[in-house]
């Protein structure tokens, strides 16, 4: 009776030490884990790119003449050509386009442009500048370019002499 | 009744706020640039010919008085063009006292480019209306020459530098 009291107090020892080396494992464990970090947190960060759309002139003033000087006798269409000034435009965005406009209503002579040469985009067949916008250059979507401005004044003989002051507007717009 | 009105005020400002995000999306959409052109156009007049020489021979007679028969030239034709206003075209020899007779006259002047004037003798090398009326036009017009003699001219060779100008009437 007491030999079998002795062996199951025994077990019971056994248990104990293996219960108390295991939760001493466990501890040890824990600790070691929790030694490497001693604290944490996070952000989120977040870029937002808007729509950006920039259009610009090489020059903010032109000034054309009909002199005469290639004006031919018995033909009554008298033309200037200008070139010297170019059009700047950048876009991050698809599906855009350029459009021309005048503030004159009622010009005395004919006014036209075209975008020659431009290095993205379709240029639209010559323009007869007036108070209507109309597409300039196509297709000039997620794009930085440039084209130079063609204009061409054609004055007929019967419209006689006189001055056309434009103020003429460059704008990207949706397409 | 505080608390709505509260309410209001951050409905209002919230309003605000997406109202101000919204145009500036929209300008961002959209750009715009502006370039001052000045279209001059001066006074233009210009003139010109087809035809830089002419020839005109008087070769026949009359077989009713045996007086030479004129001789003719309608090859030349004069075109111009002026954006000016009360412009002439005015004709003239550089022949101050010419030996034969030389006429000419502007044929077939549109009614719109000015009104020919009559029949131009050359007796001298005073300068003479040949179109009148040119106002803000282009126009062309034939020039008819018309080269005569008489017995007593004897025969002989004459050359005429013509100028033609447009001008202010």
């Amino acid at each position: 009776m007491r030999k079998t009291r002795t062996m199951k107090s025994g077990r019971s020892l056994k248990k104990l030490v293996l219960f108390h080396a295991l939760i001493l494992c466990l501890f040890c464990f824990v600790g070691r884990a929790t030694a490497q970090i001693y604290g944490s947190d996070f952000h989120r960060v977040t870029v937002t790119v808007s729509t950006l759309t920039a259009v610009q002139v090489s020059s903010g003033s032109i000034s054309l003449s009909i002199t005469g000087a290639g004006a031919v006798a018995g033909q009554d269409q008298m033309t200037v050509v200008d070139q010297t000034t170019n059009l700047l435009w950048g876009t991050n965005r698809s599906t855009r386009k350029i459009t021309v406009r005048t503030n004159l209503a009622a010009p005395q002579f004919t006014l036209k442009v075209l975008a020659f040469n431009p290095t993205v985009g379709t240029a639209m067949p010559e323009v007869t500048v007036s108070t209507t916008a109309t597409d300039f250059l196509r297709d000039i979507g997620r794009s930085s370019g440039t084209c130079a401005l063609r204009y061409t004044g054609i004055a007929l003989a019967s419209q006689g002499i006189g001055n056309d002051s434009h103020t003429i507007s460059f704008t990207a717009t949706a397409q | 009744m505080k608390p709505d009105i509260k309410n209001m005020t951050r409905g209002l400002w919230k309003a605000a706020i997406l109202g101000f995000l919204f145009s500036a999306r929209l300008f961002g959409q959209q750009a715009s640039t502006e370039q001052v052109l000045t279209l001059q156009v001066l006074e233009i007049n210009k003139i010109g010919i087809n035809n830089n020489a002419v020839t005109l021979i008087i070769d026949q007679a009359s077989l009713e008085n045996g007086m030479p028969i004129p001789a003719v030239n309608e090859d030349g034709v004069l075109v111009w063009i002026t954006n000016g206003e009360n412009k002439k075209i005015t004709v003239a020899s550089n022949n101050p006292s010419p030996r034969f007779l030389v006429k000419l006259v502007a044929l077939d002047v549109p009614s719109s480019a000015g009104v020919g004037s009559p029949e131009v003798i050359l007796t001298d090398n005073a300068t003479k209306d040949f179109v009148i009326g040119v106002s803000k036009t282009t126009g062309r017009c034939k020039i008819k020459f018309t080269a005569a003699a008489k017995i007593s001219d004897g025969i002989g060779s004459e050359t005429y530098i013509i100028t033609y100008t447009i001008t202010g009437s």
